[in-house]
């Protein structure tokens, strides 16, 4: 399933801990966390490890124990991601969504293109 | 600290860290200069009796000219700054307000700054208690506008008690650490007051309100310049009246004011507004400097000379 289709079917991904789940694969960009600005994604990052499954993706945060407590009732993981089969220096092409929880372990994925204020 | 968010997303496609660090300087501290409702040590200086207009009286040119030197040197670097330019934007030429009803609050809030027994005697003092009628509002309307708030409004603007409290956590802190220093001023100004000088005012209140809150600092500062002239701070609106009177007075008091209120700017814990600003940028994705960074790259370079510039012409002597 496509970043796109997601959005558009408004799939949910999981939060459990410190591990995002989210339904979709893609280029992964930026995250923002609380004021945790996270833009290395390399095996040695200590900010976010990232891991494919068939069709989701695991995001560990590990400088956070447990992510629904760490996000507010109104805050949110802001990540800037490319879908796997488009270019990744078309601009364009960045997807800007913000991910909330929710009362149970499921995680909303929204775009933030109107009015959550997210700078690339 | 209420305009960052509109601030952001107007510069949303050319935004840089140095576009939070001017507006820090700008707009969270020397353009609150003017009137006791602009930053706290002004407003403690209203409740023990300067007038409210008396600032704006005596800071206005110093003000001008230091916004215009800092606004310069915006310009300059942001000239450099190119990108989005060439996008082409849409608008929709629709205004449209949400949450307007929050003005009411925020009238309130103001309106009820003016309520202390210091100002306005028909105000009952609530006396041992640690608040007074107009905490007791200000608490209230802050209630009622966080219970009455549109969702949708809280969710744009990813409300949060986040940044509030760790301002509040930083500054506990402060306030504690900061009681020998305080002490240690006012017994100094108090036993020094005769060698003190407009020059001395302005550096020693701007260096300590750089790191420590700048409100007491204000105050204490205050009080050594009325010790000078055989005044008490605590004496009561009519005495701080009677020093206002003399020429020298008013030198020490603007100095005082303008060091203190100024290099708030100068850390990002001189002010308590700094801190959030920074708080919310990087909530919003915009890397914002370091402490460190913050006065090495840029309040040293930046706003040090523009403040020996302002000390050079109004304060020197």
């Amino acid at each position: 399933m496509t970043i796109q289709q997601c959005i558009d079917e408004k799939k949910s991904g999981f939060l459990y801990g410190n591990r995002l789940i989210l339904p979709f694969k893609g280029r992964f960009l930026k995250v923002v966390v609380e004021k945790d600005i996270i833009t290395d994604f390399s095996p040695s990052s200590k900010g976010i490890n990232i891991v494919e499954e068939d069709y989701y993706t695991n995001l560990y945060f590990l400088e956070y124990n447990f992510l629904r407590e760490t996000l507010s009732e109104y805050g949110n993981i802001k990540i800037i991601v490319v879908e796997k089969d488009d270019n990744i220096f078309d601009v364009s092409k960045h997807k800007k969504i913000a991910v909330y929880k929710t009362d149970t372990h499921e995680a909303t994925i929204e775009e933030t293109e109107h009015d959550i204020l997210f700078i690339e | 600290m209420l305009l960052i968010r509109p601030f952001m997303r107007m510069n949303k496609d050319r935004i840089k860290s140095y576009h939070i660090i001017f507006f820090i300087f700008v707009v969270s501290n020397a353009g609150g200069a003017l009137t006791p409702i602009g930053d706290p040590p002004l407003f403690l200086g209203f409740l023990k009796g300067v007038p409210f207009f008396w600032v704006v009286e005596q800071v206005w040119l110093i003000w001008i000219i230091a916004i215009a030197l800092i606004l310069a040197i915006f310009f300059m670097l942001d000239m450099n700054n190119k990108a989005g330019a060439k996008e082409e934007q849409q608008y929709s030429g629709k205004i449209e307000f949400k949450g307007l009803k929050n003005l009411g609050y925020l009238a309130i809030i103001i309106g009820s700054v003016f309520l202390d027994p210091a100002v306005m005697s028909w105000v009952p003092s609530l006396d041992p208690l640690p608040v007074g009628i107009r905490e007791i509002i200000m608490f209230g309307v802050v209630f009622a506008a966080f219970k009455t708030a549109d969702k949708s409004v809280l969710k744009a603007n990813e409300f949060d008690f986040g940044p509030i409290k760790e301002v509040a956590y930083l500054f506990v802190g402060i306030f504690f650490t900061m009681i020998p220093a305080l002490r240690l001023i006012a017994d100094l100004a108090k036993e020094n007051s005769d060698v003190f000088t407009s020059s001395l005012f302005y550096w020693a209140s701007g260096a300590l309100s750089s790191f420590l809150d700048n409100a007491p600092t204000y105050l204490n500062f205050m009080s050594a310049a009325m010790g000078k002239f055989g005044f008490d701070l605590n004496g009561g609106a009519a005495q701080t009246q009677l020093f206002l009177q003399n020429p020298d007075a008013i030198q020490y008091l603007t100095a005082i004011s303008v060091g203190a209120v100024f290099f708030g700017a100068m850390t990002y814990i001189g002010n308590g507004p700094n801190f959030m600003v920074k708080s919310i940028a990087e909530s919003a994705g915009v890397r914002v400097p370091t402490f460190i960074e913050y006065i090495i790259k840029y309040s040293l370079p930046i706003l040090l000379p523009v403040y020996a510039i302002i000390w050079f012409f109004f304060f020197r002597g």
